[in-house]
């Protein structure tokens, strides 16, 4: 399994987003962005170790909105 | 300095609960980064602390997305945020005839700019007299019904339940006052069917002075009446058209929103129910002792089945000017609040715009050994002459 890092503007939003996974038994974290595009200004990450691919349709469902994901070695 | 006997928990709740003391200075020695800027460690831990404080909201008041709880410096920048950030050329608002100035100053504002009108609707002598006159006042322009959950002078509460029907019979937003609601009465959002409700922490919830919530039960994304910065999207020079950030510009009041948490948490173990009938009781014990001195004046029958209260209630002795009365009262160390209440409007209903009126209002800490000296002090100013 990779680990997943997911962009997501809000911290509150990214906040939601790790305890929505956490309440599936997901563990993740939720950092700043270290590498933020030029238009996009200040962000945060969640950062899922070991994730699966049905952690990207669980946010889906909880309505929180999400940008670039990168799935990570 | 003597004991001071607190009945002014209607303008601000005191004493604190010994938590929501604890939680202020423990967010100002481990909570101290600013939330939703840093990416460091404190930065985080904070944000997940006011994180924790949407959700404690949230789940108080029965709104499914925390992050539609919006944290402001008091109810009436709650109010203002959603009244301008609703209000549309032509339209047209319809409140209550019992609103604090919260709510009257920002419609008249709006009215003299313009943009839209309003009106008010008589508080009747039954729920149905009230529903008929709310009724009466939709006009085809009325774009919400706004009311308070309960008057802060006379304490007669609202027909939440019914006016949201009729709002949305209506296609109309539903928006509460619940300064002298929240922690008082149960306001499940979803059972009421509120769209927009505005309270303010530091009252019945417990919370610190400086801490309000607009809570947001309705897709309508309002417009800010704050631009800055929010920690996100910053290369926009917009606001986001999320929220919380859409509406929390600039830095939060970290220790006031991270104590507000302990204030709820106070009032979930106490039980909303339980708050309600002891200091019920303390009122209907005032109410009943007051009534039969012929010296007071008071202004509703709060023992009457066909309306619902608050715990609060107001008086006067003779002609005294509500003023003098409190002043006296404070001289027997005894906390009230007289005057007009910053609620004109409900003064007028009452016909009580001149003398004003002396107004109590207990709360968690309220013993009956309180209640017997101001009833005793109220007694001696009223046979003073």
């Amino acid at each position: 399994m990779k680990n997943l890092s997911i962009k997501i503007s809000s911290v509150t939003y990214a906040l939601k987003a790790k305890s929505v996974l956490a309440q599936k038994g997901i563990q993740s974290a939720v950092k700043k962005h270290t590498h933020p595009l030029k238009n996009e200004g200040c962000g945060y990450s969640l950062f899922v170790p070991h994730a699966q691919e049905d952690v990207l349709h669980i946010l889906e469902e909880a309505h929180i909105p999400f940008g670039e994901t990168l799935w990570l070695k | 300095m003597a004991e001071m006997i607190y009945f002014d928990n209607a303008a601000t709740t005191y004493p604190k609960p010994s938590s929501v003391l604890s939680a202020m200075k423990n967010a100002l020695e481990i909570y101290g980064a600013n939330p939703g800027r840093g990416g460091h460690d404190m930065a985080f831990r904070t944000a997940e602390k006011i994180y924790e404080t949407r959700v404690e909201a949230a789940d108080f008041f029965h709104l499914p997305e925390p992050e539609c709880v919006i944290f402001t410096k008091n109810c009436t920048e709650a109010l203002n945020t959603v009244l301008w950030g609703i209000a549309e050329k032509g339209g047209h608002f319809l409140s209550s005839s019992l609103e604090h100035n919260a709510v009257a100053r920002p419609l008249a504002a709006i009215e003299r700019e313009g943009i839209c009108t309003w009106s008010t609707a008589d508080i009747g002598a039954t729920e149905e007299e009230t529903i008929k006159n709310f009724k009466e006042g939709i006009k085809e322009n009325t774009i919400a019904i706004v009311c308070t959950a309960a008057s802060n002078v006379f304490g007669t509460r609202l027909p939440l339940k019914k006016l949201s029907q009729l709002a949305k019979e209506k296609d109309l937003y539903f928006i509460v006052d619940a300064a002298q609601g929240a922690g008082i009465l149960n306001l499940d959002m979803q059972s009421l069917g509120i769209d927009f409700l505005c309270a303010a922490g530091h009252k019945g919830l417990y919370g610190p002075m400086g801490t309000g919530l607009l809570l947001c039960n309705n897709p309508k994304l309002l417009k800010p009446l704050m631009q800055g910065g929010t920690g996100s999207q910053s290369m926009l020079l917009q606001q986001p058209n999320i929220y919380p950030d859409r509406l929390e510009s600039g830095t939060l009041n970290v220790p006031g929103i991270i104590a507000l948490a302990e204030g709820i948490r106070f009032v979930k173990k106490q039980g909303v129910e339980a708050l309600y009938q002891k200091e019920m009781r303390h009122i209907i014990k005032i109410y009943e002792a007051l009534s039969a001195c012929p010296e007071i004046q008071l202004y509703e029958d709060i023992t009457n089945p066909c309306k619902q209260f608050v715990p609060l209630l107001s008086f006067n002795i003779n002609d005294k000017h509500s003023e003098e009365v409190g002043a006296a009262l404070a001289k027997d160390g005894i906390a009230v609040r007289a005057g007009l209440h910053c609620a004109p409007l409900a003064h007028n209903f009452y016909h009580t715009e001149e003398q004003g009126a002396v107004r109590i209002c207990p709360s968690a800490f309220t013993t009956e050994k309180d209640v017997n000296c101001l009833l005793n002090s109220i007694f001696k100013i009223a046979k003073s002459g």
